[in-house]
């Protein structure tokens, strides 16, 4: 009934309506990233955000206007971000701006999300949604402090054990919630697997701009996972909160 | 002497001296070199130069641009200096190593990123927008989305700062440490900047799409049959079975309460509904007996135009002569048009730049001058100023005589139209009644003359005198806004239980002024002083709401506050009352009437001033008559009040007026000196 509905208005709607809203994100990103870029600037790569909020903008871009759309509003609004921020023209800003955020960051999760056909609302309220994200977090820290531990304490591949196991029953911890749990577990990898995309392209830029891999690792690579992850699990939680009314106002792309 | 002699040498080397093309591709490959150098004497070269090239722009009288510059060369000094891969062996401090290939890594680093810097900012402080349209739409397809994209920057930053003041002023001051104040202000932000975003994509991608030149039609004709409109699947009906035929030329007005439809009849035949917003149950809309449910936006653009009360966001040009010009046939055209509405000066200037009221002649210029045989006005007169309203009428009246153009205008001011008025409609939740003849006097809830001239008797409040405190004062204050003055030197005083009414035409400075009395603009010169604290209820209401629903947009005020939760219940439970039952829906799905009181309650949280800010835009008579009577409870209460507006009518409830001319205070006097002169 809905999905009748929704495929009803979306017929009159005009067809060009996502690009312009492909557009409008591109320019909130540029002005949430120029800020971004200047407050949370890693200090040995100028550029390199190691808070990037606009991770949540070109997530959900790529999730509602589609990856192609996506990637346009993630790469322009990044890349004019550079511009306006310390004025990054050159190619490291190309490949850390336009690519990593229109590809890595809106582009990937856009087509994952369709490929897998992901429900971006998650089927619930976006309070369960925000509880239940709260608890992933948890859970994904915890992983990895496992993760460590194991492997401070020389265990080999059984220090992983635990890890592996908490990965596993995750689920297991949304159970009281009303809400599509393979859904938003998906959207959960998918939030990591872009992250991590994004990060490698942020090494890779940082190296042409003259670091060299260890040092593109440790003082960009790993603070560009963690900044991205952060703000794209909160994309998730806005997508929860707002698809409905995108979906009405004709800017999700089924 | 020497001091002009500098200027002179800095002066030839300004970056603004190159064409706006050539000054791109300097940048672009000048910044792209510096980011590969590598020695330390070819990074202070080029940091020379472009210190040279930063000074020449007149960058260093920005002491933001100053900051940056600076604390990116610090910081990323230390950060290669501290964090080098490269210090196997160097000197172990703390968690860090230090070593001679990290340190000269830093530094000629911090050198090309502070070179980078410095070009860039050089071209972005001497690129205006339009330049920058000029120079990067270079390929023609690019043109459009380059146009909009920089169009939606400045619109984007112009609401940024809307809603930072909307925030900053229901607030009160925090030591600049409290940093829970500071996330709930950036968060209440950020949620307003992208709910209003929903309702800029629509009205962009619709303005965008419908800045074309019309079709020239032997005749216009419009035909709606049986037409029935939803906002949503599950919602109510707004419009229920229409039926409508009409044919040009002549003027049709559009009468009926707020909320009755009419703006969404409007919507329906311009294809704003579906298009964008809504959706048709039933009925078909023809226009020149073309069924418009077949045709694209772009299409229905070339026989129906519509101009919305949301101006802003459907101006799709940099400059005023860039959007007229997307929509006149010619040049000449475009010209008369803007002349006829008085602002064929402005022809240069930004878009972003113009006033309220200048946006709405601009936006009325051009749908005079697309030439479209139907055009649909909803509430064209109320941001306009007398002479502006005057100057609009006239050549309103030379289309309809000149060309077989059919205009349906839905506006409160019938007074001002009834001499024109061919046919009158009537809506009435939702339904459709027509007249025969020009009067639409017959519809029951029709007051004759809208205008508070016409009930004055019954309603209005006689003007309160001023108790002799005063609450709020501005003296000699200058405001300027880049190179044009926005104030200059404009003294206005408003003591408890007074109201202050400033008038003026449109541009004339009295939204700055109103701004300026509540602190939310930095002022030139000039000496501001307030018992308490001022709030601004805007002219766009839209602009103003920040939250998700009724019911927390009205709780913004008190949380900023830090109330107690009774005090804050009882606050949002009084503003419901006064302003919608509606509390769960979300602020920009109001009608504008409700969304207009809305704006007015959510600021009253312990202020000892209000601005109200062109207050009876869009209102019908009995809103108008809700208004005056609020106004009342409000001096009553012991507040002052500067009401800004254009309505003659209105100035009766002020004790004293304020005129504005060009961001002066030309005349200041009481109501009944006012009358006399």
């Amino acid at each position: 009934m809905v999905n009748s509905s929704s495929s009803r208005i979306e017929s009159q709607r005009e067809p060009r309506l996502a690009y312009y809203g492909a557009l409008m994100f591109a320019v909130l990103i540029a002005i949430i990233g120029s800020v971004m870029m200047t407050a949370t600037s890693s200090p040995s790569m100028k550029g390199a955000a190691l808070l990037w909020l606009p991770a949540a903008l070109q997530l959900i871009a790529g999730v509602w206007f589609g990856p192609w759309l996506g990637l346009l509003a993630g790469g322009v609004g990044a890349y004019a971000a550079g511009i306006l921020a310390y004025g990054g023209w050159g190619l490291p800003d190309i490949i850390q701006n336009l690519i990593a955020g229109g590809v890595a960051n809106a582009f990937l999760p856009g087509l994952l999300f369709r490929v897998f056909r992901i429900d971006p609302t998650f089927g619930s309220q976006p309070r369960n949604v925000a509880s239940a994200l709260i608890r992933l977090i948890g859970i994904l820290g915890l992983t990895l402090v496992f993760a460590f531990a194991g492997n401070a304490l020389h265990w080999g591949l059984v220090g992983y054990i635990p890890s592996v196991v908490l990965v596993c029953i995750s689920p297991l911890f949304l159970i009281d919630l009303r809400i599509k749990r393979t859904s938003l577990i998906a959207g959960f990898l998918i939030v990591i697997v872009s992250c991590v995309f994004s990060a490698s392209l942020g090494c890779v830029g940082s190296m042409v701009a003259g670091l060299n891999l260890k040092a593109s690792i440790y003082s960009v690579g790993i603070g560009w996972f963690f900044g991205d992850t952060v703000s794209a699990i909160l994309g998730l939680y806005v997508l929860a909160v707002l698809t409905k009314r995108a979906d009405a106002f004709g800017l999700y792309k089924h | 002497m020497r001091r002009n002699a500098k200027q002179s040498l800095f002066g030839l080397l300004d970056i603004g001296n190159l064409p706006p093309r050539s000054r791109l591709i300097f940048v672009v490959l000048s910044t792209s070199t510096f980011s590969f150098l590598t020695s330390v004497r070819s990074a202070l070269l080029v940091a020379a130069v472009a210190l040279v090239i930063f000074l020449g722009a007149g960058c260093v009288r920005k002491v933001g641009f100053v900051g940056i510059v600076i604390a990116t060369g610090l910081l990323y000094f230390l950060g290669n200096s501290l964090f080098s891969a490269d210090s196997i062996r160097g000197i172990k401090f703390l968690i860090f190593r230090i070593s001679t290939a990290g340190i000269i890594f830093g530094i000629v680093g911090a050198l090309k990123r502070m070179a980078m810097l410095c070009v860039s900012l050089a071209w972005l402080n001497r690129t205006p927008i339009p330049e920058m349209y000029d120079s990067l739409a270079a390929i023609p397809p690019l043109r459009k989305p380059t146009m909009i994209f920089l169009r939606q920057m400045q619109l984007l930053r112009s609401e940024i700062l809307s809603f930072r003041q909307s925030v900053a002023m229901r607030d009160t001051p925090h030591p600049c440490w409290d940093l829970r104040s500071r996330v709930l202000r950036a968060y209440l932000v950020l949620l307003g900047v992208l709910l209003r975003s929903f309702e800029v994509i629509g009205t962009t991608a619709f303005a965008a799409e419908t800045h074309v030149a019309a079709e020239t039609v032997a005749e216009s004709t419009l035909e709606v049959e049986h037409l029935t409109v939803q906002y949503s699947s599950d919602g109510a009906e707004v419009l229920s079975d229409v039926c409508l035929h009409l044919r040009g030329p002549g003027l049709v007005y559009l009468g009926g309460v707020s909320g009755s439809g009419r703006t969404t009849l409007l919507r329906a035949i311009s294809g704003y509904v579906p298009r964008i917003l809504g959706m048709i149950s039933t009925g078909v809309i023809r226009i020149n007996g073309a069924d418009i449910s077949r045709m694209q936006l772009r299409e229905i653009a070339r026989y129906a135009r519509l101009v919305s009360s949301d101006v802003a966001s459907s101006i799709v040009g940099l400059t005023v002569g860039q959007e007229i010009m997307l929509c006149a046939h010619f040049l000449t055209d475009a010209r008369y048009r803007l002349r006829q509405l008085g602002i064929d000066h402005l022809w240069d200037k930004e878009t972003s730049l113009l006033s309220g009221g200048e946006q709405f002649r601009l936006a009325l210029a051009c749908a005079l001058a697309a030439g479209c045989p139907l055009l649909l006005l909803d509430t064209p007169l109320a941001q306009l100023d007398p002479i502006g309203r005057s100057e609009f009428l006239a050549a309103l009246d030379e289309v309809i005589k000149n060309s077989n153009c059919l205009v349906l205008i839905a506006d409160e001011r019938f007074d001002l139209l009834s001499e024109r008025v061919a046919k009158c409609l009537w809506l009435e939740r939702g339904m459709l009644k027509e007249s025969s003849g020009e009067s639409i006097t017959t519809f029951g809830q029709f007051k004759p003359v809208f205008s508070l001239g016409g009930v004055q008797n019954q309603m209005l409040p006689t003007a309160p005198k001023p108790s002799g405190q005063l609450v709020a004062r501005i003296e000699n204050v200058s405001v300027r806004f880049g190179n044009a003055t926005a104030l200059s030197s404009a003294t206005i005083q408003v003591h408890r239980g007074e109201c202050v009414a400033l008038v003026g035409m449109n541009g004339s400075g009295k939204t700055t002024a109103g701004l300026a009395i509540a602190g939310l603009v930095p002022v030139l010169s000039g000496i501001r002083h307030v018992e308490g604290r001022v709030a601004v209820a805007f002219q766009n209401p839209r602009l103003q709401t920040v939250e998700r629903t009724v019911q927390l947009e009205l709780g913004v005020a008190p949380k900023l506050q830090r109330w107690s939760d009774g005090e804050r219940n009882e606050f949002v439970s009084n503003g419901l009352k006064r302003c919608t039952s509606l509390a769960d829906d979300n602020p920009i799905d109001l009608h504008e009437q409700e969304l207009r009181f809305l704006a007015v309650e959510a600021i009253t949280a312990r202020v000892s001033a209000l601005v109200l800010d062109e207050p009876s835009n869009c209102l019908d008579s009995s809103g108008l008559e809700k208004l005056t009577i609020r106004i009342e409870e409000l001096l009553q209460s012991g507040l002052g009040i500067l009401l800004i507006t254009h309505d003659e009518e209105l100035l009766q409830i002020a004790s004293s007026i304020v005129v504005l001319d060009q961001g002066r205070v030309t005349w200041s006097g009481t109501s009944s000196d006012y009358a006399r002169r």
